[in-house]
């Protein structure tokens, strides 16, 4: 495996924004697949609340 | 949001895929893989073997510092689309853990329930946000 900083570097300037290819491939089977399952894992389930009490915990743990 | 990246190496040039699905408000699922031959298909379960897996995934993982400057407060969830792909992601998660910690909340998923990530435990997805600074 390579972790070079300078790599790194360089790939992520590679990186494009590319919205033409959010239309190409939101039919794709892969990418319906993945939105479904997130959106029944969080069907019925306030997350941000979850993640609320999980900082308060976390806060009061720490105080 | 869709990111396109290459990666270069011994299988050739390899165009990489990373999708920010909206689930819900403010939540959004973190999709990545390889665009196959035909352009409208992409394939997450191929593993390219391209020699740069840890750098393909810091380079996945960079791009969640521009899509948190559009969608600041937003919290994104991810998860392999096999036990491997997401022991793969953990494994990775676990390595750059401090560095992560450095601008994100990290949040890892054990039987059902969210918890702040820590190492070594089996968490079956992830969530993510950044920190308001």
């Amino acid at each position: 495996m390579k972790s070079n900083f300078e790599e790194v570097k360089l790939m992520t300037s590679n990186i494009k924004i590319n919205k033409a290819l959010t239309n190409k491939y939101k039919d794709s089977k892969l990418f319906s697949d993945k939105l479904n399952w997130a959106k029944e894992h969080f069907k019925d389930r306030d997350i941000f609340k979850e993640i609320q009490e999980i900082e308060l915990l976390e806060y009061n743990t720490k105080e | 949001m869709t990111y396109t990246f290459y990666s270069d190496g011994p299988k050739g040039r390899i165009l990489k895929i990373v999708l920010y699905q909206l689930v819900s408000k403010d939540l959004y699922n973190l999709a990545f893989g390889d665009a196959n031959g035909n352009q409208h298909e992409f394939d997450d379960f191929v593993r390219s073997d391209n020699g740069d897996t840890e750098l393909v995934l810091a380079t996945v993982a960079s791009t969640l510092y521009n899509f948190f400057e559009h969608y600041n407060g937003a919290l994104v969830v991810a998860k392999g689309s096999t036990h491997s792909r997401t022991r793969l992601y953990r494994r990775y998660l676990n390595t750059f853990l401090d560095t992560i910690n450095k601008d994100f909340i990290l949040y890892g998923e054990l039987e059902g329930k969210f918890e702040r990530f820590k190492k070594g435990l089996n968490y079956q997805s992830f969530l993510i946000t950044k920190i308001e600074k």
